[in-house]
């Protein structure tokens, strides 16, 4: 049997292909930034921008999910697999789980990337350390988002679209402090900031992910 | 034996109640059928009974099992929803097997069985409206349960195809139960054993089809002669069109008529004994229950 995840993914990226473009755009990008400061300046605190693109093309290339969420509510898919015996948390965790496995997809192209880079810049801590910043900012973001937006569109009174996620901008929230932390704090500083804001952005999710049961009415996800 | 016991459920919406007090038990396999109009909570029951929604109050009970804490009562259920919820950017294939990996079931199977053997390899979003209900309605025999909730599974379907979905439902329906709601009356005396009446949330009938007598037959006849000058009959279009209080009486008619000579070539009821309900009070054998005039009146 086939890995459900996979197969939510594969119809996602048969909805859209504009997000992936975008986000293999932007990581790229991350992965070019991150090389040209690495190989010339690999003790420069500006290395952690390049976390930032990187986990902004992260978070684009996970949000097909998002929109396959909304067209399956829409077209009754989510009220066929509620009448299958899913609840509420099911639901939620499955097309959760589809865009953390596509967030580890681009995650993982990212991390051989940077890696062989850093390697050969002779700065393999230094990479690491923003590999563990992009993991930490583009997992938490793709979770809030992913959750943000289901919960959303489960509050939407009339049937819309959403081919602009509103909740894409909780995510653009969590990376942003990312491109500005270097400009005004040290590297250690930085990076603390970074990672509270992951976690925080981490611990909502889990918590909206726990409460999505108790918040989001079954007749919320009905067509 | 399978049975299904709804007792005092009150169901709805965001908290609005849709469905008031509904309590009825289904004990035989047969094809029941869910008739009312707009707006009556035809859907709001089916979902309530599938478990996509969570009645306010009361319990469904399938085969003694309640069926909102009881996975296993779930899984006896199968539930066609008035949407066709297939993936439309998939092939019919897979989004039947998108189906069958989550609940189970065999693709090739239900493709049989609904003969969607030309349809297999087509997006589903290509596909015309009635191939599309085709389709939905495959993935609902990729469960193979004791109880069907099938919500207008006719609807935009072409004759022939509706009559196929209605066989097949036939012979299900000899060790199933199923729910099938429609706005068709004739389709409702076509298929149904059972009819099951709602009205304004509640159960306003639930009663044998058989045993629902309307208030006035009127019946359609087509004869050589005008026939006004022998029976009470005023014309209508092709027919003249006869009032009778039951169908021994249209018989005595029919022979009045023949012993006069009269060529009748056709004769038929032009009204469904269901249509009184949609109008009137609801009539079983003539009388009309304390418990139904009370439900009517509300």
């Amino acid at each position: 049997m086939p890995n459900k995840s996979l197969i939510f993914i594969m119809r996602s990226l048969n909805l859209t292909k504009t997000y992936t473009i975008m986000g293999l755009f932007f990581t790229a990008f991350g992965a070019f930034f991150f090389g040209e400061i690495i190989l010339n300046a690999p003790d420069s605190v500006y290395i952690l921008t390049s976390a930032g693109f990187s986990s902004f093309g992260i978070l684009f290339f996970a949000t097909p999910i998002i929109l396959l969420y909304v067209y399956d509510k829409n077209n009754g898919v989510l009220e066929y697999l509620l009448s299958l015996g899913w609840n509420q948390s099911d639901v939620f965790k499955r097309y959760l789980k589809s865009a953390l496995l596509l967030t580890s997809i681009l995650f993982s192209g990212v991390f051989v990337v940077d890696i062989i880079v850093s390697f050969f810049a002779g700065a393999l801590r230094t990479g690491i350390v923003t590999l563990v910043i992009i993991a930490a900012l583009s997992f938490s973001a793709v979770s809030l988002v992913t959750i943000a937006m289901m919960a959303f569109s489960s509050l939407q009174k009339q049937r819309v679209g959403a081919n602009s996620p509103l909740a894409l901008t909780l995510g653009v929230v969590v990376i942003l402090p990312t491109y500005y932390t270097p400009l005004i704090f040290s590297f250690g500083t930085s990076i603390l900031i970074d990672f509270i804001i992951a976690g925080l952005a981490g611990a909502i999710s889990i918590m909206l992910l726990f409460l999505s049961g108790r918040l989001i009415r079954r007749e919320k996800m009905l067509p | 034996m399978h049975s299904l016991e709804l007792n005092d459920i009150s169901s709805g919406y965001n908290g609005q109640v849709v469905l008031h007090d509904i309590s009825f038990k289904l004990t035989e396999p047969s094809i029941y059928v869910v008739l009312g109009p707009n707006g009556a909570g035809k859907t709001t029951l089916f979902r309530t009974i599938a478990g996509i929604l969570e009645p306010y109050k009361g319990e469904i009970l399938l085969d003694d099992q309640n069926t909102t804490k009881s996975g296993e009562a779930r899984k006896k259920m199968s539930y066609l929803s008035q949407y066709d919820a297939m993936p439309e950017e998939m092939t019919v294939y897979n989004g039947l097997k998108f189906y069958a990996d989550i609940e189970g079931g065999d693709p090739d199977k239900v493709i049989d069985l609904l003969g969607l053997d030309e349809l297999r390899d087509k997006k589903f979003s290509e596909l015309s409206q009635g191939q599309k209900k085709r389709a939905a309605i495959a993935k609902v025999f990729l469960r193979e349960g004791d109880l069907y909730l099938l919500d207008e599974p006719t609807a935009n379907l072409d004759p022939s195809i509706s009559k196929e979905i209605r066989d097949i439902l036939l012979r299900l329906s000899k060790d199933k139960m199923i729910l099938y709601s429609s706005h068709n009356l004739y389709e409702a005396t076509d298929i149904g054993t059972y009819l099951i009446l709602i009205k304004d949330g509640t159960v306003t009938m639930h009663d044998k089809i058989s045993s629902i007598k309307p208030k006035q037959y009127r019946m359609g006849i087509k004869a050589t002669t005008d026939i006004s000058k022998i029976i009470d009959a005023t014309r209508s279009g092709d027919y003249y069109v006869v009032n009778v209080s039951s169908p021994e009486e249209a018989g005595q008619v029919l022979k009045k008529l023949v012993e006069k000579g009269v060529l009748v070539t056709e004769m038929r009821q032009l009204d469904n004994p269901l249509q009184d309900l949609f109008e009137t009070m609801p009539v079983r054998n003539g009388e009309i229950t304390e418990k139904e005039e009370k439900q009517v009146a509300k």
